[in-house]
């Protein structure tokens, strides 16, 4: 009933959104934890989308994959933080979905108790290593980058799931060998726990595509509907989303102050946070970023993550080429 | 002691069956207005089967009952008829007060009449000083006074009694007698009871109806009329009526076959 | 009188000394325990109660909390409507109730887990999921107590209300609500357990808001003296309400109960003989 609702909604909208131009609405939702939560806060508390003429209605999530789930049943209409192996998944089975810039690298770290006799990559064969759960964009990088480049399959080593508190509790407890952590919680960890770093996925997929692409993890999508029929008001959202990436860079205290009002966040861990700012959060939709998703594309369906062929509509280049105008 | 030549009930030809079972065959009885009437027999003879179809609770498949002179045939009739089960069955949530007041509180009474009638009923049995106790908390004595309170308090025209002393101690037993009859004299209420007690029929009733069973029916009346009041149970003239009943219980025209 | 209640008094400040001497044992023992360990892993207790201190001054925190409390109030006030509705419907009729019974082994077996997935996709990120949650899972019980009251209901209660001349819906408000009473505040008292834990969990998948919301916020965040906080408090607020709301309406509703605390060698046994003296002949 709901899903009718918003539906008839969305269309009705759409409709005056070709009369109106003065302040388009956009619904736009993000998990607020993890990766998208500092960016999303910035965004939020910013008015970087009021001013672009854009109305935001924000929505929170709980957990990772809700707003992807959001954006196919209509609720919302952008998701800039949507994990790439759902996106994939979901566009193949022919939902209406665009991708409209890459904005999460994968920043990930390999990393071992600094007490460990492991020493490199290589030496991970056989052993336990904690990471985000199978069918996660970060397990299947993983795995690519252990086959490809040390030759460690898949059955090889004993994937160990969990969220990021669960694997920094697996790795302090020594119920794993090694971790796939993101640099944060490496960074809030590291006082407590010493860890040694065996190697990062930036520097692993360079090694793995002998080029300078990084991996993302996360990519701005929004609705078929919104990028096709109103590439112009997508545009604005993005240059919304670069002027919030510009600021945040920029005012790293403020960054620190929103952290710690919208999450509760620790001083300390808030400043961990924000000093990651520049490696956690991007705008890009150039060639090389849309090569490197394609390769992504091509690893998941070789690991059999994602099932399906890669539809060439599915990246909506025009709102970004569009974006770039606007100053 | 018996008035006014109107019975207060008048049962005509009563029958009730229970499966196969003739409980009461054809059994006529005219109650007296303010007379106290027995009603004795060995286990089977329909005696609270009987009483039950007086106060209305059970029905009869045959038969007719006339309460004051008027067919009975709608239960609010019963109005004035009040029953005391052989159990106390105090409701427990409520206090004794309160339980007392259970029969009134279908009467239309204000709150403070109600109140009122409770405290004179609790007086009569001797249990004001406990009004606002728990069931719990009293003797088996007690909470068998306090049900009598109850019956009482809702001033019956007719008061039914089914085996109502026969859980308690002969000492206790006795004390109720004296309260049951001192009330009976002040308000001129008529009593039918029933009872496995030789000793209590004679001592209370004013007649006695022994019944007989299978098929449940009147053996004989008894006349008690003569014998005068108080009766204590050992004096000679209420030891030997006493005897006699149990010699007919056991060996009368009619008895246990 | 007098002496009865300085006596009860007497024993509640033994029992309090026994329940706080308990508490700090195991605070100590959580101490202890925590030395060893990382703090986002087991966060000891001084380190949990700043946490607590800086989540009480935080800007969400009373919107959080009332969102949980609102929306747990709002599905055990329907569980309790429902559930007596129908627990008494099944009470009366047989029929009704041998057609249901499958229907309710079904409700009783299905974890809150599964109402969580289906309330999402019914209702999606709103109040009306953690509701339906709550809900679901006290509803069974609620309408299980009262069934079962109604069942107990004694006969020999309603036939004396009978020989009374009360009429049926006399009958139903006096002798029936006073003895289903019970059975129902028992199963009210199991519903509240199970609907604030299972909220929780509803909110961490359901929600925008709320106490699940940032629990499991806390957990991505490798923020585990958030965690504990968030559970510190939630344990002092249903101690709070059970002791404060429900210990003392169970007692005043049930003071007819022959349960007693005192020993019989006690003033109270005392005042018992006293009531069972005979005063006249």
């Amino acid at each position: 009933m709901r899903k009718f609702f918003t539906a008839a909604f969305v269309a009705a909208a759409t409709l005056c959104a070709f009369a109106a131009h003065a302040a388009d609405k956009v619904r736009i939702g993000y998990w607020t934890s993890g990766v998208s939560l500092g960016y999303g806060a910035v965004l939020e508390s910013g008015g970087f989308l009021a001013q672009r003429g854009i109305d935001a209605e924000f929505v929170h999530f709980p957990d990772v994959n809700a707003p992807l789930r959001a954006l196919a049943a209509g609720a919302i209409d952008v998701a800039f933080g949507a994990p790439l192996a759902g996106v994939f998944g979901t566009a193949a089975q022919g939902v209406p979905i665009r991708i409209f810039s890459a904005t999460q690298p994968a920043d990930v770290q390999f990393v071992v108790p600094a007490d460990s006799p492991i020493r490199a990559l290589a030496e991970l064969k056989g052993k336990k290593v904690g990471m985000s759960p199978a069918g996660s964009s970060v397990a299947v990088i993983a795995g690519a980058v252990l086959a490809g480049n040390h030759q460690i399959e898949p059955t090889e080593f004993s994937l160990v799931g969990g969220n990021e508190s669960r694997l920094a509790q697996f790795l302090a407890q020594k119920q794993v060998d090694a971790a796939a952590l993101r640099s944060i919680t490496v960074a809030q960890i590291q006082g407590e726990v010493p860890l040694r770093r065996l190697g990062s996925f930036a520097d692993e997929w360079k090694k793995l595509t002998r080029s300078d692409a990084v991996p993302y993890i996360g990519v701005g999508t929004a609705r078929a509907e919104l990028a096709d029929k109103q590439p112009e008001v997508l545009a604005r959202v993005i240059a919304a989303l670069r002027d919030t990436l510009a600021w945040g860079s920029t005012h790293r205290d403020e960054v620190v102050q929103i952290l710690r009002k919208k999450a509760n966040l620790p001083e300390d861990d808030a400043r961990t946070y924000a000093g990651q700012w520049d490696a956690l959060n991007r705008v890009g939709f150039e060639p090389a970023d849309i090569a490197t998703l394609r390769l992504q594309h091509q690893v998941f369906t070789e690991s059999g993550l994602v099932k399906g062929a890669l539809r060439d509509d599915l990246f909506a280049t025009r709102p970004y080429a569009l974006s770039k105008a606007m100053k | 002691m018996t008035g006014a030549a109107q019975p207060a009930l008048e049962a005509r030809g009563l029958v009730k069956r229970y499966g196969g079972l003739d409980v009461l065959s054809g059994v006529d009885l005219s109650v007296h207005t303010g007379e106290v009437l027995a009603l004795v027999g060995p286990s089977g003879c329909g005696k609270s089967t009987l009483l039950g179809i007086l106060s209305g609770l059970l029905s009869a498949d045959a038969g007719s009952l006339d309460v004051a002179g008027v067919p009975a045939r709608c239960f609010a009739q019963w109005q004035r008829i009040a029953y005391m089960f052989q159990e106390d069955r105090l409701l427990p949530w409520r206090s004794v007060r309160d339980n007392v007041a259970l029969g009134l509180e279908g009467q239309g009474l204000g709150r403070a009449q109600r109140a009122q009638r409770v405290d004179e009923a609790l007086r009569m049995v001797g249990l004001l000083h406990v009004a606002d106790a728990w069931p719990h908390e009293l003797s088996g004595g007690m909470r068998s006074r306090v049900a009598l309170a109850r019956s009482v308090a809702v001033l019956p025209a007719v008061l039914l009694m089914d085996e109502p002393f026969s859980k308690l101690d002969p000492q206790t037993r006795a004390q109720m007698h004296a309260q049951l009859l001192r009330i009976h004299a002040g308000s001129g209420t008529t009593v039918v009871f029933v009872t496995h007690d030789m000793e209590e029929a004679v001592v209370l009733a004013d007649r006695i109806v022994r019944l007989v069973p299978s098929p449940g029916r009147i053996a004989e009346v008894i006349e008690l009329g003569d014998l005068p009041r108080p009766r204590d149970p050992v004096a000679q003239g209420v030891a030997e009526r006493v005897r006699d009943l149990r010699a007919r219980m056991v060996m009368g025209p009619e008895g246990l076959q | 009188m007098k002496p009865l209640h300085t006596l009860a008094r007497g024993a509640m400040a033994s029992l309090a000394g026994q329940r706080l001497a308990l508490a700090g044992a195991l605070v100590l023992l959580w101490w202890a325990g925590a030395q060893g360990m990382p703090s986002f892993v087991l966060p000891g207790p001084s380190r949990v109660l700043q946490a607590l201190e800086v989540l009480w001054h935080s800007e969400t925190f009373t919107r959080d909390v009332l969102a949980t409390c609102r929306r747990v109030l709002a599905g055990l006030g329907l569980a309790m409507l429902v559930g007596t509705l129908a627990g008494l419907a099944l009470g009366a009729s047989r029929a009704l109730a041998r057609f249901f019974e499958p229907v309710l082994a079904v409700f009783n077996t299905v974890s809150s887990a599964i109402w969580a997935i289906f309330a999402i996709i019914w209702f999606g990120i709103s109040d009306a999921t953690t509701v339906f949650v709550v809900f679901m899972t006290a509803m069974p019980l609620i309408l299980t107590s009262v069934w079962q009251g109604a069942q107990a209901v004694e006969p020999q209660y309603v036939d004396l209300a009978r020989s009374f001349r009360l009429s049926r819906w006399q009958i139903l408000r006096k002798i029936h609500a006073p003895s289903i009473l019970p059975h129902f505040f028992s199963g009210a008292r199991l519903a509240f357990g199970f609907g604030w834990r299972v909220s929780l969990v509803a909110e961490t998948i359901g929600a925008s808001d709320g106490i699940g919301y940032r629990l499991r916020q806390a957990a991505d965040l490798v923020q585990t003296d958030q965690v504990f906080a968030w559970t510190v408090l939630l344990v002092g607020l249903m101690l709070l309400i059970e002791g404060g709301v429900l210990k003392p309406a169970e007692r005043r509703l049930f003071r007819w109960k022959s349960a007693s605390l005192a020993p019989p060698s006690s003033h109270a046994g005392r005042r018992a003989a006293a009531v069972s003296q005979p005063t006249e002949s």
